[in-house]
């Protein structure tokens, strides 16, 4: 199952699926653990504003975005690497919404590739933080410049190889874990099998 | 058989895949140089230490280049 994946990752103007819209998107294609094909992409913003929080966040700023690629191109694009692979991506419920609903705009379509969600694995397998560039660090993997599209390609593809390795994954394929404390997520896939679970905390004062 | 690299640099790697919006692609067809202009000043903003290396529609190909931008700046 992990011999041909996307690894893929989204930055985006806002938190909404629906409303909000990808502006940078990478992905790279790997066959039996190869990176054939390596993309990335800044998306204009078609006469909307980037907020600044965003900007803060990712250092991407309106002026990046004026020469930037069209949306409609970016994810046909996007789905052309894609083909039939296996997806990844870390929080893979928010950049699946983004894809469905950009999908939905472009073309009434959706996509039926299966998934893994790199986060739903390492809530199950490390205690709390689970944010990618957490995950990296205590890994011991390098993660430079965060919250680019392409760096956290590269840091969600090392995650599933260690995790891969400390124990096979193929078992999370379409799995998706939410937060119990908070709703299910509002758009999921058809085929995604979705569960609430929980935090693990690390014990404080086990020791002594 | 090992899977093949698309667009390979000269390392076999591939080079990176991106792009630039239509308006400036709509330069190819007028003013070529212009267009060059362009889209290596965009990159210089969007993505800087990557280098341009060719330009086929829809895409942008683009080479590593941060490591190396990063030694001369030192």
């Amino acid at each position: 199952m992990l011999n041909d994946i996307t690894v893929f990752d989204f930055e985006t103007s806002g938190l909404n699926a629906r409303e909000d819209r990808v502006i940078e998107m990478a992905a790279i294609r790997v066959i039996d653990g190869e990176v054939v094909t390596e993309f990335e992409t800044l998306v204009r913003l078609d006469g909307r504003e980037l907020p600044p929080k965003v900007t803060e966040l990712t250092g991407i700023r309106p002026e990046m975005l004026a020469g930037a690629m069209d949306e409609t191109i970016a994810f046909k694009i996007l789905r052309n690497i894609m083909g039939g692979s296996l997806l990844v991506a870390h929080n893979a419920a928010f950049d699946l919404a983004f894809l469905h609903w950009a999908m939905q705009r472009i073309g009434g379509k959706t996509f039926e590739n299966p998934f893994l969600d790199t986060m739903t694995v390492a809530r199950d397998r490390f205690t709390y933080p689970h944010k990618l560039e957490d995950l990296c660090r205590r890994l011991g993997i390098g993660l430079t410049g965060a919250h680019r599209a392409l760096n956290d390609v590269y840091g969600c593809w090392e995650l599933l190889k260690a995790m891969h390795e400390e124990d096979p994954v193929d078992t999370w394929v379409n799995r998706l874990g939410y937060l119990r404390k908070y709703p299910p997520p509002e758009w999921v896939p058809e085929h995604a099998k979705v569960f609430p679970t929980d935090n693990k905390y690390e014990q404080r004062g086990a020791a002594g | 058989m090992p899977a093949e690299v698309e667009f390979p640099d000269e390392f076999g790697r591939p080079l990176l895949r991106s792009g630039v919006s239509d308006r400036i692609w709509a330069l190819m067809k007028t003013d070529k140089a212009a267009f060059m202009r362009e889209v290596k000043r965009y990159f210089a903003i969007a993505y800087p230490g990557w280098t341009v290396v060719r330009a086929k529609y829809p895409d942008i190909f683009l080479r590593d280049d941060r490591e190396r931008s990063a030694s001369v700046a030192e």
